[in-house]
């Protein structure tokens, strides 16, 4: 059984990876402020609205709002870390075997009929390999016929 | 006019168009009178609560009347919303009479500080509310016992609420005192700057319910939003 190389490094296509992350990124920070400030208007400012005295507001909801801020302010750096990481898992995955492949192409058109490509279990464009290599089998079977 | 159906319609645009300007013109006034002469004058002030329900009475002798406000362990105020918010700059001033018959006894609650102290025979709130409710400013005009007049100190609620002494000690028995206040001035004598927010709310309260006590006291007629007359 051939042992799968391990890959080291976690950017390996720096530019796409980065995008990729930035979407992420942005997918994570821009629901959550909307999310919040909907939540803070239509919850605090509800209340605030009622309550309507001063000490009440101070006594009643900034003690609230104080935890909140505290669970978003802990909770929000560990969740987005926690994505971001599996974000580049993610796209290490992708860019991985678009580099795999790349290599091993040029390789391939340099000469190398008899290389094949070999992609990790998990990664992602499998079937690409898959079909290149089937396409490879059968250049390579064509003068053994003639 | 040629066409008259062309002129009706012109003069009843005309007509709407004053109509619906005076309308916006006239709807809120200032200055603004709050008169303690009825039991309907409390329909525009709402109740709020903030911990047990003092009772606010109106109460009558004659053709004048006044506010009867008895916290028994309470807190609760009563609450006026101001449509169309007006600049402390441009109608300063604010006037009422008050009367303290009991005032909470704070002796028990002497090695306490902060919000267990904060009971108070009689309050007055000017409120600047903001869109983001943790930056609105309040300024309170209170009547105690023993706090010399004129202390301006923060709220142990909140840096945002200041409290302005305006009387202190019973004064004379029974007697009605008049104030008459300069709402920008204290603001900016509390705060250290100008206001930024408009007066959106004022509020009238008497309180015992930290110290579980009895307060009482007694507000005559309030009227803001006016220029102080030279």
């Amino acid at each position: 059984m051939a042992r799968q190389e391990r890959r080291k490094r976690y950017l390996i296509k720096t530019g796409f990876q980065l995008r990729y992350l930035r979407l992420v990124l942005i997918a994570i920070i821009l629901p959550t402020i909307l999310f919040s400030a909907c939540l803070y208007y239509a919850i605090f400012s509800l209340m605030a609205d009622q309550l309507g005295l001063p000490e009440s507001i101070a006594y009643n909801i900034t003690p609230v709002l104080n935890k909140v801020n505290f669970a978003l302010l802990v909770g929000l750096p560990v969740i987005s870390t926690t994505l971001l990481f599996w974000g580049l898992l993610i796209s290490h995955r992708i860019a991985g075997p678009i580099y795999r492949l790349e290599q091993d192409l040029d390789k391939i058109a340099k000469g190398d009929l008899p290389l094949r490509i070999k992609l990790r279990r998990k990664d992602e464009l499998g079937s690409i390999a898959e079909g290149i290599n089937k396409v490879l089998d059968k250049i390579e079977a064509k003068p053994k016929q003639g | 006019m040629r066409n008259p159906r062309r002129f009706y319609i012109l003069v009843s645009l005309t007509a709407l168009c004053v109509v619906s300007l005076m309308t916006v013109t006239l709807g809120f006034s200032l200055p603004k009178w709050f008169p303690f002469s009825s039991e309907r004058s409390l329909y525009e002030w709402e109740d709020k609560i903030f911990r047990g329900k003092v009772i606010y009475t109106i109460e009558k002798s004659g053709q004048e009347g006044c506010l009867h406000a008895l916290s028994i362990g309470s807190a609760s105020a009563i609450f006026y919303r101001i449509k169309d918010r007006y600049k402390a700059e441009d109608y300063p001033m604010i006037s009422w009479k008050w009367r303290v018959v009991k005032f909470p006894d704070k002796e028990k609650l002497r090695l306490r500080q902060g919000i267990e102290k904060d009971d108070y025979a009689a309050r007055i709130y000017m409120i600047f509310p903001s869109i983001n409710f943790m930056a609105s400013k309040a300024l309170e005009y209170v009547w105690d016992e023993t706090v010399p007049v004129e202390t301006v100190c923060a709220s142990p609620y909140s840096k945002n609420i200041k409290l302005v002494v305006l009387e202190s000690g019973l004064g004379k028995p029974g007697q009605w005192v008049a104030e008459e206040r300069n709402i920008f001035e204290d603001y900016r004598r509390a705060f250290g700057i100008n206001p930024k927010l408009k007066v959106g709310a004022i509020a009238l309260m008497s309180d015992a319910d930290n110290t579980q006590d009895v307060s009482e006291a007694y507000f005559g007629d309030i009227r803001i939003g006016y220029k102080k007359e030279r």
